[in-house]
This record gives structure tokens, C-alpha cells and sequence, in this order.
């Protein structure tokens, strides 16, 4: 191969870490690469991906292989160079896999799957693909709404992997045994509950999303690969439950992912002190919405500790609600370093938390506060929402308000530092705010410097995201298949990277939506009225549309809606019969 | 306690492997492998042990040094043994040894580096005349101006046009590193000299 010492971090594409799987291919049915559509720091963080490629090298007939998207110095030394994207245990060029499945973690990554495809010289559009070309797969969470990406992905699953994986993938090899083609895999594969093919669809019918019902019972990887470089979440991961009870009505994970099943304490402590000997980390990460609403929550962490601190590992246990328990906690596990807390009230008033549904008061938040003080804490990050629907000037300077109430809490003579950090309100497919619109480019900014204007105090530092971003993800997010032909045009116009700042072009995407004869501020802001057909309506997630509906109705009329633990809201999920709906016995 | 050196092998597999991550992967793998690692006292604890001289990102090694402070007298086969079932493929543990005051950085006197390359220049004739030379100076890649690494360069031999080695000063107190013996003789003889592999095959400690 060619000089890698001339690239940055190397070892990004040499593999070879503690715990890689590397199988003959020659003894193998069929070979699966899974593309995370980033750098190895962030794809190598994702929990999902590990446990992809333990469940898929688990099988005997199967050989899975990682693939990551170059960044920009390798890109350019490979075309130069012509060596085609490649796999890092066998370092296996893309297109000789038999199958490529990429995550769809997040929108901005879209253009980082065609750039991939192009390395790999793999049409980028599977009409102009044949039978020599891999299956190209696609899952993860924004395949909730798998039309934009419908002219590029063979085949859709939709939902938790686990499974149907092993379903896909036993089917593909009794037809490569029987000589058969892989179009009629496509066909076949129609039938198995949570695939979607673009090409066989068959439009009367909804596609049903996939979950496992015992978390106790699904593989998860003790012995994940161990990276060498330092990545984003660079510890061992523990995911403690799927789903979450509360149902903020921006947040689509709370809804895609019901219902709420978690693993018992028993299962996580078992797998601690695995996983610990496996890997060496000297940290392990609590996984999850949000990890207060954890039922065993005291057992769990005694557990946990009990293995942690004999091995003088660090326990971290981010999505805490800040009480007693927490702050007990933290005592525990933080003996030396005192790291920041975070809160995310998401709204600075009350009115408008109670309509995103964020049950959360401000004397709580105060209460959080106190508890904070008194556990010796001097630093707060603070999270908020702007341009969430209904939002009026006073909602913004509510925010500005809260965070000094917090700033009270500890005294202006403190050594309190508080952060406040604000992101744009994006719709996303299958929220109760679907239909809601995206504030224009110009009330970001009017809002964002009203916002400005009311923190002038020098203890409460003010961070905001970028606007542009949000529009476009605003745009892709509930896009359609005319959105699938702008993406490909931005990225014929050299847009890769979107995520990270120093690669986003805003010009480019306003033009490749220009090409489109579309205006990207218009699809951002688009409100969609409440009987329109969506692109996304023949996918279901088991939650249903009367259920967002209504949701949506009541957002407006500023009236909450209980957690599944405390009432169930009959959503419609208990149809899987699995996790919380059965703890209330709803069905 | 007890302080045990472990000498090892860092192979072209891992060569891409950065100092710090190295150090890592060795917590990692005493970890693995259970081992009572003594931890540094005080903000921020850490395991106690020391390497003895970091090695460029993509140079290889056939002598690396290593020193680990345990909690219990381990027998240093013993040691070695866990320990070398916990490292990740690409390094080989060759020998362990117990000693009685680790002074490791400070030891490191002098190394030898093979090169292999590619050239146009005759090598052999422009090795030779480096050597003539009053001084050779080239910048460092740190922007901190030019550096003679003349003193450090103690012999070199030349094996065939292709590949070449050198004894030079390593450590603390003055080291040359083996890629600005590139940069020099490209300066000098006015061609590109392409680096297909550098390998550290011997470091030299003082005698305790």
C-alpha cells in the first residue's frame, strides 16, 4: 500500500486493535461490510455498531468487516493513488463484499455515503448497478424515513437489527447457494417483517419496524474491539434500557424507540465485570435515554461499583437527573475529579415546557441547583431549545431568567461557572411536532441575539449551534424523494463532512436545492398540514398517527402528558407486548 | 514492590501506534491481565510505569524498554508471562527482568536505526560525504530553527543501495530523530529520498 505516514492518525485505516474479528473469506457464505458514514473516532463510539458486529461475526458462515469514511488527506491520496475504499481487517475493497450496510445515525452523514460508494467505484444509484455490485443496506434511526435515500439503498431495515439480521442474511446465503441472483434476494426478501426494498414495494403495504423483546436475551458484545487511537466515547458501554418513558414531543428517539425494556441489574452487573476483563478499560459508560428512569437504579450502581472501584475504574453515568441519589452517587464514583453537571430544561418557561411535554418544574430545576451547590459542584451546563413551536420573545428571555435564578442558587460569590447552550428546534418524522414549521434563518438570529442581550453576566457563558446546519437538517430531515435527488446533488458539488464544521457549505447546498427547483429555507420552514399524506406514513414504528395527533393538539393547548411508567397514553407500541406496557398491565 | 523491565517488540502491525497510545494499550493490557499495578498518589492516579524512549509514529522496534512497578514480587517470568497474553497482536514481549532502581529515561545512551529507502542519489557516496561535512544542519519540524545533528550521528553502514544503518546518540540528553537523517540527506544531495521503513533494532541503556 501506499505511504501512510504521510496521513493523519494512521491508524484510523491500519485495524488490527484488540478484540478485531478477522475470518477467512474463502470459508465463508457471505461477507458483510458495515460503513459508519464518519471518521473512526466517531463510528468506533457508536454502541450500535459494536453490537453489529458481534452479532453478525457470531455467525459461522458469515465474516463482518468495519469500514469508515476516509478523511480528506487519505480521500485524496486514494484517488490519486487509485485504492478504492477498503475494510480494515482484510483491508477488502468495498466492492467485493457481498453486502455493504451503512447507519444512518444522522442526515448530515448522507453525503459521506455517497463519497463512500464513489471510492469504492460503486454507482451511487442502484438503477445503474448490476449484478456484480454489492447488496447496498441501510438501518439506524433515520431509516424511520427511508424515502430521501430511495434512488441510492437496495434495502431498508427498519428498526433494532439483532434479528432480522440473522433472518437477511440466512436468506441471501440459501439463494448465493443455489446460484440464484441477487435481485431475486431482493424480491424475496419483501417478506421478511422490517425490510423495506424501494424496488419491490409494494405500496398497500406498511413496513413494520423490527424490536428485540428481551433485552436480557440478545447478544451483546463483552469483548468489543479496543481502540488504539483515542475516539469520542473511548470506554466500554453498557446500554441499560431501550426507549424512554417520557415523550418530550420534539424528541424522536423517545418515540421511534418504545417501548422502554430494560435489561435486569442482574444482566448489567454480569456484564460489567465481562466486559471489564475483555477490554482493560478504565472507564464504563451507563447507556441510555436517560438513566434515572432506570427501575433498579441503587442495585444496579452498588453492583457496578463494587467491580469498578476494586479495579480502579471510572464509572460514568451521563442522562442523570440531578437528586439526592444522584448527587450520592457522583460522590462515589467521582473521588478525584469533579466533572461539570448538565441540565437540559430544553425551555426557559414553564408555559412552553409544558408543551414539548419536558415535566420538569423550575423548583425542581432550583431544587437540582441547591443539591448541586451542596455537593461541592462549580460548574453547570445548561440546555436549551430555540424556535420550538409557540415560542413568544418572553419564552427566550425566560431561558436568560432561569439561568440566573441558578446563578442565585450559588451567589454571585461563588466559583460557579454556568454554560448556556442553545441548539435550533428541527421536526423530525414521527414526533407529535412533524408538522410543525422550523423558525426562518432570520428569527434564528433575531432570537439567538435577543437571547445574547440578556446575559450580559460574565459568570454565564452563552454557546449557540450554527444556524445553517439546522436548516439543512431541517430540510433532509422530513424530506422526500425529490430531497434524495438534492443530496446527490450536493454531493456532485463536493459537499462531504457536513457534520463537521470546517467542511459545511452552505452555498452548496442552496444551490443543489436551487437545481432541484427547490428553496432549502422553504422546505426547512415548511408547516405541513395535519391531514397531508407524509412520505414517511407507510413506515410504521408502532406508535400511531391519531396518537401524534393528539399529542400535537395538546402541545398547543399547553397540556402535558404522563410517562408510560406513571399512565400509559395508549400510543398504540403495546401492540409488541413487551417491556413497560406489560409492567402496567395495559394490555 | 517490585519493578520489573520488560523488553519488547513494537512490529511494523503496530508501527502507526503514537507514544501515548502505546502507553495505553500497555494499561489496557495489565488490566487484562490482572496484574497488581502500583498506582501513582495524589489528583489524578495513574498506573506507575515508564517507557524508555518514545518511538516516531511509524517507526518500528525491535528494542523497547519498559519498566512497571507492581504490588506484588512477581516472579518475572510470571509477569511477563500474563502480560504477554493481554498485548495486542504487533507487540512481543522478549525478555523481563526485575531491577532495583528504575532510572530508565536517564539510561538511554545511544540507538541504532535501519533504514530502508528509495532513492536516485548513490547512496553509499552520499552517506560518505555527510559524514565529511563541518556540520549538518536541518530544521526541525517544530519550527524551532535549525538543529546540527552532526555530534549526534556516531557511525553509519551501508548495506546496499536500498537500505542503510546508523549509531547514533538516543535520550534525554541530545537524540537524534532518525527521520531528520532523511530530511538532511535529501538537503544535501538536492534529491527525494523516499522512506519505505525505519526500525529501531537497538537501543542501548547505561549499565546500572
Amino acid at each position: 500500500m501506499f505511504d501512510l505516514i504521510n496521513v493523519e492518525k494512521p491508524a484510523r485505516y491500519t485495524g488490527g486493535e484488540f478484540n478485531e474479528i478477522v475470518k477467512n473469506h474463502a470459508e465463508m457464505l457471505s461477507s458483510y461490510a458495515f460503513c459508519f458514514p464518519d471518521t473512526y473516532e466517531v463510528g468506533m463510539s457508536h454502541l450500535g455498531m459494536r453490537i453489529m458486529y458481534y452479532v453478525i461475526n457470531k455467525r459461522e458462515s458469515t465474516v463482518c468487516e468495519r469500514v469508515f469514511a476516509p478523511w480528506i488527506d487519505m480521500e485524496k491520496l486514494m484517488r490519486a493513488n487509485n485504492i478504492p475504499l477498503f475494510s480494515l481487517e482484510t483491508k477488502k475493497p468495498l466492492g467485493e463484499f457481498d453486502i455493504v450496510g451503512f447507519t444512518l445515525q444522522y442526515e448530515m452523514s448522507y453525503t459521506n455515503i455517497l463519497n463512500m460508494l464513489d471510492l469504492s467505484n460503486i454507482p451511487i444509484r442502484r438503477i445503474m448497478r448490476t449484478e456484480k455490485h454489492p447488496i447496498i443496506m441501510a438501518g439506524g434511526p433515520c431509516a424511520v424515513n427511508p424515502v430521501t435515500l430511495n434512488e441510492v439503498v437496495d434495502m431498508f431495515i427498519i428498526g433494532e437489527a439483532e434479528e432480522v439480521i440473522n433472518e437477511v442474511l440466512d436468506l441471501y446465503e440459501d439463494i448465493k447457494k443455489e446460484g440464484l441472483s441477487k435481485d431475486y434476494f431482493l424480491r424475496k426478501a419483501t417478506q421478511i417483517e422490517g425490510v423495506y426494498v424501494p424496488k419491490y414495494h409494494d405500496l398497500k403495504k406498511k413496513v413494520r419496524k423490527r424490536i428485540i423483546k428481551d433485552l436480557n436475551n440478545v447478544s451483546f458484545p463483552t469483548n468489543p474491539i479496543v481502540p488504539y487511537l483515542n475516539i469520542v466515547h473511548d470506554r466500554a458501554s453498557l446500554e441499560l434500557f431501550r426507549g424512554c418513558i417520557r415523550g418530550c414531543r420534539f424528541c424522536q428517539a423517545g418515540f421511534i424507540y418504545r417501548p422502554v425494556r430494560e435489561k435486569k441489574a442482574s444482566t448489567l452487573i454480569a456484564q460489567t465485570e465481562k466486559i471489564l476483563c475483555e477490554t482493560g478499560y478504565d472507564e464504563i459508560g451507563m447507556v441510555s435515554l436517560s438513566t434515572s428512569d432506570f427501575s433498579d437504579l441503587k442495585t444496579l450502581c452498588d453492583g457496578m461499583l463494587e467491580h469498578t472501584e476494586k479495579r480502579m475504574v471510572n464509572l460514568s453515568v451521563p442522562s442523570m437527573r440531578i437528586d439526592n441519589f444522584s448527587i450520592d452517587l457522583m460522590k462515589k464514583i467521582q473521588k478525584v475529579r469533579k466533572s461539570g453537571l448538565t441540565f437540559a430544561p430544553e425551555a426557559g418557561s414553564q408555559r412552553l415546557r409544558d408543551v414539548i411535554n419536558k415535566n420538569i418544574t423550575e423548583e425542581e430545576i432550583l431544587n437540582s441547583a441547591r443539591i448541586a451547590k451542596e455537593g461541592g459542584y462549580d460548574s453547570i451546563k445548561l440546555y436549551f431549545m430555540l424556535g420550538l413551536p409557540t415560542e413568544t420573545d418572553e419564552d427566550v428571555i425566560a431561558i436568560a431568567d432561569l439561568a440566573k435564578k441558578i446563578l442565585d442558587v450559588f451567589g454571585r460569590k461563588s466559583r460557579i461557572n454556568i454554560t448556556v447552550s442553545t441548539s435550533f428546534f428541527i421536526p423530525k418524522p414521527f414526533t407529535p411536532f412533524q408538522w410543525c414549521s422550523q423558525i426562518s434563518k432570520e428569527e434564528m438570529i433575531r432570537r439567538q441575539k435577543l437571547l445574547k442581550s440578556h446575559m450580559q453576566d460574565k459568570k454565564i457563558k452563552y454557546n449557540w449551534h450554527e444556524f445553517d446546519t439546522s436548516i439543512v437538517e431541517s430540510a433532509i430531515s422530513r424530506g422526500d424523494k425529490t430531497i434524495g435527488e438534492v443530496i446527490i446533488k450536493a454531493w456532485e458539488k463536493g459537499c462531504k463532512f457536513d457534520s463537521w464544521n470546517e467542511f459545511f457549505n452552505m452555498e452548496k447546498w442552496v444551490e443543489a436545492f436551487n437545481d432541484c427547483s427547490l428553496d432549502i429555507y422553504e422546505c426547512a420552514s415548511r408547516q405541513i398540514p395535519i391531514d397531508n399524506e407524509l412520505p414517511w406514513d407507510f413506515i410504521d414504528v408502532g406508535i400511531t398517527k391519531s396518537f401524534l395527533k393528539s399529542e400535537y393538539d395538546k402541545a398547543f393547548k399547553e397540556k402535558t402528558t404522563e410517562n408510560c411508567r406513571a399512565k400509559c397514553s395508549t400510543c398504540g407500541i403495546a401492540k409488541y407486548k413487551c417491556g413497560v406496557c406489560l409492567e402496567n398491565n395495559q394490555i | 514492590m517490585k519493578t520489573i523491565r520488560f523488553k519488547f517488540r513494537k512490529t511494523e502491525k503496530v508501527k502507526f501506534i503514537s507514544h501515548i497510545e502505546m502507553m495505553n494499550a500497555f494499561m489496557r493490557a495489565l488490566r487484562r491481565a490482572e496484574l497488581n499495578v502500583v498506582y501513582t498518589q495524589g489528583f489524578n492516579p495513574g498506573m506507575r510505569l515508564v517507557f524508555a524512549l518514545p518511538l516516531p509514529v511509524g517507526v518500528s522496534s525491535d528494542s523497547e524498554y519498559v519498566d512497571i512497578w507492581f504490588n506484588i514480587e512477581y516472579e518475572c517470568q510470571y509477569a511477563a508471562d500474563m502480560l504477554s497474553k493481554a498485548l495486542p497482536d504487533g507487540f512481543e514481549l522478549l525478555e523481563a527482568f526485575s531491577v532495583e532502581k528504575s532510572t530508565l529515561m536517564e539510561d538511554v545512551g545511544s540507538a541504532i536505526y535501519g533504514f530502508k529507502v528509495n532513492s536516485s542519489c548513490n547512496l553509499k557516496k552520499s552517506l560518505d560525504k555527510l559524514l565529511t561535512l563541518d556540520g549538518i544542519e536541518v530544521d526541525k519540524s517544530n519550527n524551532k530553527g535549525p538543529v546540527d545533528i552532526l555530534p549526534y550521528i556516531y557511525k553509519i553502514d551501508y548495506h546496499d543501495e536500498n537500505s542503510f544503518s546508523v549509531l547514533c546518540k538516543a535520550g534525554a540528553k541530545g537524540n537524534l530523530h532518525p527521520r531528520l537523517l532523511l530530511k538532511a540527506l535529501e538537503k544535501y544531495t538536492g534529491t527525494h529520498i523516499e522512506e519505505i521503513s525505519i526500525n529501531r533494532n537497538k537501543l542501548f541503556l547505561k549499565v546500572q
